[in-house]
């Protein structure tokens, strides 16, 4: 099936559009931040802090005086690239893993998965916070932490897909062929098996937004003068009582994004699955 | 005057999807009389189930939508809104259904006895203990051995056909006046097959319940249905008595049924004259003839109004607008060109043997068993010959297939090719005579790469052994192929599943032949596919073997589709070949007792010679390949078993004309009994 008819289904829900516009808004703003943001990142105007929204200031100031609106779009670049990147070694990395595992099967299956259930075992936030706290704190060792601490559900959801998938007679028939392994399993197991990963990578990308926020608001994550929304969720925190809309904007953010790539995901999954498709 | 039991006027019913509605049924009427076995018969797709479940108001609204002028059961209207209360009683008790398959019609979490029960008590309002009796009874009546100690059984304890029989037992618990069964014994094996129907049979006579058979298969109703129903693109094209419309086919789409299905006692030069195209996807209302497009006698008219049902002898109705309908069955005396050389053999099998352990326990298995798969076969193809290798499932004859292209590895036996064992030859070994064996497999529907165009799924052979040496080399050697399976090269970018069954099939065949193998073996390839599209099927096989040379093993559980292509025919019964010969000795003078049975079971479409036949009745259920019996195997269901056949294991022999069974009533040392 072509790219088209994925894209067709997507946008023929409403809530999945809608996700994926704001998605893709977010990405643009990420990438002209330097254009849009009205002041820059770390200007202070210290005659005017902590401001309720104004003219000037569209979603005010915070303690030292710095632009949220600007604040909030340049800590969607940090915020995003560490999301995308994590997602991506987790992906990556949880796809190669799970692909040995479902087609070799036997022993090193059962290393593999009891492995991975144990590292499922742990909170993923306990998990990351342990590693961002045993590498030290840097943007690099964040997106290994989050990456790494992420990496359970695609082993399981490609290793599931393998099993089912090398069972089918068309595996059977592409040896039948006299195709080698590496054909069979880069030819014609993985394509049909990266649709649920995408999937589970879109959920994923919120997920990790999240972590970010998460670590970042315990500290470990990205550190002044750099700034994402979790930074700006913990530095707003202290005033939650005397200036509530520093922590609540990018609370607000935070919780908007992930949402919109949750919807993408349930878009995604529809679209992706054949006996959906046609029936929308 | 017979008594209408069941009239039903005008009905049609359409699935209103968003993007684009199906008109499955479209303006159908029929009757039933009490007593009476009716066939309905159409390929999928032509509306004949969804008949029945409207009727029976089991069409789900929305997206389904059932309209009529009336359905009247016993003096009520059963479309009438204010009578679906009432519907719901006469479901299952009035007038009750089996389904296609047994295994998933019964819930597997309650007991068989319990699930037949619970109907009863339902219908009955009797109390648990007479409903356990009566539930007895009627397990008793569908010959369930044991039924008293079989009540507390579930499901998985049973065998599918067994299964089915549950099935009857609880759709006659309650005494029906009307029994449905949809495709009731497709799922089986041929002798289940028979048994189950001479039962329903006889079950609906002496009870004077009627039946209706909703059946693709056109042997099935000329044997067992007194009047006949033929569905075509959701409306009856013709209906008449059995023996009528096997005598005087009426409609064009009747007479190309019964050109295109292969029977039994054909002679071996009938060519199958398949019905080309595809049926229509009935996404707008039907207003010519439904079966313009494929039809091969339409005239004018058939493109300009729907055509209806008229009178064409007392009771003998057809829609066909050809005045000068040619109704012979067509027979071709086309000499075969095949050229078969006798003395090259392509591939020897000696002795092979499968068997698989069988374990049980989950962390420390325990080996209790073996399941004996394969025991000991032996046969030689020849070069341009076709084998055909026949027998039911479990029999064993796809692990032999897939023993033969390495797919398993046997536990013993030697698999010669190109002089040498191949036999559980290591991957890398045997990669170099992959492509001279190849494989075409039953489903066209997973057996190929749904992510692939079908362009590349027929050309990856040629990139994996090398065997083109450019791009336009490629292009043209993949065209060239599409050409040879007539289907046109334009399409070759599509995907999978845009194509019906029979085109995918085209395409595992185009693959097959890529690399220009000397073997192809074909693992029951049309088994899969509607009727009109076997013959296409089979045909382009033949028609490939005598332009190429290729050698066929083809693996079926049907003997009237081998009959077709083979010249040579070996039957297998729980692992082992019980007959080998010719395929016309083994069609006109078969020896052993199953191979027999194996003929009786399948109907052949012609009430006539149906009546004349001398039948063999199938006893008995296959006994599991984990526990086969002592002896001749087969001593369980054969109705010559003496002592010896319980205690000694039978050869296989051979008389002077090449004709081998594996039976002692023809060994040496017969206790001078014949057959």
């Amino acid at each position: 099936m072509g790219a088209k008819a994925v894209l067709k289904i997507l946008f023929s829900r409403k809530a999945t559009a809608i996700a994926a516009i704001f998605i893709l808004v977010l990405i643009l703003v990420a990438v002209f931040a330097d254009v849009l943001a009205p002041y820059g990142l770390n200007e202070q105007d210290l005659r005017h802090q902590k401001e309720t929204p104004s003219a000037a200031h569209l979603l005010g100031t915070d303690n030292y005086g710095r632009d949220v609106l600007s604040r909030l779009i340049y800590g969607s670049r940090i915020s995003l690239v560490v999301a995308f990147v994590s997602v991506v070694v987790a992906g990556v990395a949880g796809s190669v893993i799970g692909l040995i595992a479902g087609y070799v099967g036997g022993v090193v299956d059962g290393i593999i998965m009891r492995l991975t259930d144990a590292l499922m075992a742990f909170p993923t936030i306990v998990f990351a916070l342990g590693i961002a706290a045993a590498l030290g704190q840097s943007t690099t060792n964040l997106v290994i932490a989050i990456g790494v601490s992420t990496i359970p559900p695609y082993i399981r959801t490609i290793r599931g897909e393998v099993m089912k998938v090398r069972s089918q007679t068309y595996i059977k028939a592409s040896k039948v062929i006299g195709a080698s392994v590496p054909r069979q399993l880069f030819s014609h197991i993985l394509p049909n098996c990266v649709a649920p990963v995408i999937v589970t990578a879109s959920v994923g990308l919120g997920g990790a937004i999240m972590t970010e926020a998460t670590l970042s608001f315990l500290g470990m994550g990205i550190r002044t003068p750099d700034t994402s929304w979790g930074v700006m969720v913990s530095d707003g925190f202290e005033f939650i009582t005397s200036a509530p809309h520093l922590a609540i904007i990018p609370g607000v953010a935070i919780a908007l994004v992930v949402l919109a790539f949750n919807f993408l995901g349930d878009g995604l999954r529809d679209a992706l699955d054949p006996h959906v498709r046609g029936t929308l | 005057m017979e008594e209408r039991i069941l009239e039903v006027n005008h009905i049609s019913t359409e699935f209103r999807l968003k993007r684009k509605t199906t008109y499955a049924v479209n303006d159908v009427s029929f009757y039933l009389n009490r007593g009476e076995i009716i066939g309905v018969v159409g390929e999928s797709g032509s509306g004949k189930s969804v008949t029945q479940m409207s009727v029976l108001g089991l069409i789900e609204s929305p997206p389904g939508h059932v309209e009529g002028e009336s359905a009247v059961f016993e003096g009520q209207d059963l479309l009438a809104p204010e009578n679906r209360r009432l519907l719901r009683h006469i479901r299952g008790h009035k007038i009750a259904m089996i389904f296609q398959d047994p295994m998933i019609s019964l819930n597997p979490s309650i007991t068989v006895g319990e699930q037949i029960s619970e109907t009863i008590r339902e219908h009955l309002g009797l109390n648990h203990a007479q409903a356990k009796e009566r539930a007895i009874t009627y397990m008793k009546m569908v010959k369930i051995p044991d039924a008293e100690m079989r009540y507390d059984n579930y499901p998985f304890e049973f065998s599918g056909g067994m299964c089915q029989r549950i099935m009857i037992a609880m759709a006659m618990s309650c005494d029906p006046s009307v029994l449905i069964a949809d495709e009731a014994t497709t799922a089986l094996d041929v002798t289940t097959q028979a048994q189950i129907l001479e039962m329903l049979q006889d079950i609906v006579k002496t009870t004077n319940t009627s039946l209706i058979i909703v059946t693709h298969n056109l042997g099935i109703v000329a044997r067992y249905a007194d009047r006949i129903y033929v569905m075509y693109g959701g409306t009856i094209v013709e209906t008449a008595s059995t023996d009528d419309l096997f005598r005087h086919p009426s409609h064009a789409y009747t007479v190309g049924l019964l050109n295109s299905v292969p029977r039994l006692d054909d002679s071996k030069d009938r060519l199958l004259m398949p019905i080309h195209g595809l049926p229509p996807t009935l996404h707008e209302k039907p207003q010519r003839c439904p079966f313009y497009d494929r039809c091969t006698q339409r005239v004018k008219a058939c493109d300009e109004t729907l055509p209806q049902l008229r009178p064409v002898a007392p009771g003998h109705l057809s829609a066909c607008l050809n005045p000068a309908l040619d109704t012979s069955l067509k027979l071709s005396d086309a000499a075969s060109k095949k050229k078969i050389d006798w003395d090259k053999c392509v591939l020897s099998v000696r002795d092979l043997r499968m068997e698989f352990p069988l374990y049980k326990g989950g962390l420390i298995k325990r080996r209790i068993g073996t399941v004996r798969a394969v025991g000991g076969v032996s046969f030689d193809i020849h070069s341009g010959e076709t084998l055909g290798l026949v027998g039911e499932s479990g029999c064993g004859k796809s692990t032999v297939a897939n023993c033969l292209v390495n797919l398993l590895k046997p536990t013993a036996g030697e698999i010669y090719f190109q002089g040498q064992n191949i036999a559980g030859m290591a991957e890398h070994a045997f990669r170099k005579y992959r492509k001279n064996i190849q494989l075409v497999f039953q489903d066209p529907f997973s057996s190929l790469d749904p992510k692939q165009t079908i362009g590349d799924i027929v050309g990856e052979p040629l990139k994996i052994h090398h065997l083109v040496s450019s791009r336009e080399a490629y292009e043209a050697r993949v065209k060239e192929l599409f050409e040879m399976i007539g289907l046109n090269p334009e399409l070759r970018h599509r995907s999978p599943h845009e194509l019906s069954g029979g085109q995918r099939q085209r395409i595992g065949i185009a693959r097959a032949l890529a690399s220009q193998p000397d073997l192809i073996i074909c693992d029951e390839p049309v088994s899969a596919l509607d009727v009109s599209v076997q013959a296409q099927i089979m045909n382009l096989l033949e028609s490939l073997q005598q332009k190429l040379g290729v050698s066929y093993l083809f693996v079926a559980h049907d003997l009237s589709v081998v009959r077709h292509i083979s010249d040579r025919i070996a039957v297998m019964y729980l692992g082992q070949i019980v007959e080998m010969s010719d395929w016309k000795t083994l069609y006109e003078n078969p020896k052993h007792p199953y191979t027999k049975t194996l003929l009786s079971a399948i109907p052949i479409p012609d009430p006539e010679v149906e009546r004349q036949r001398e039948r063999q009745k199938v006893v008995g259920d296959i006994p599991s390949a984990a526990h086969i019996p002592s002896g001749c195997s087969f001593h369980t269901r054969c109705p010559y078993a003496t002592d010896r056949c319980k205690t000694q294991v039978p050869d296989l022999t051979c008389d002077q004309d090449g004709h081998m069974v594996r039976c002692h009533l023809y060994s040496d040392g017969a206790d001078g009994k014949e057959a």
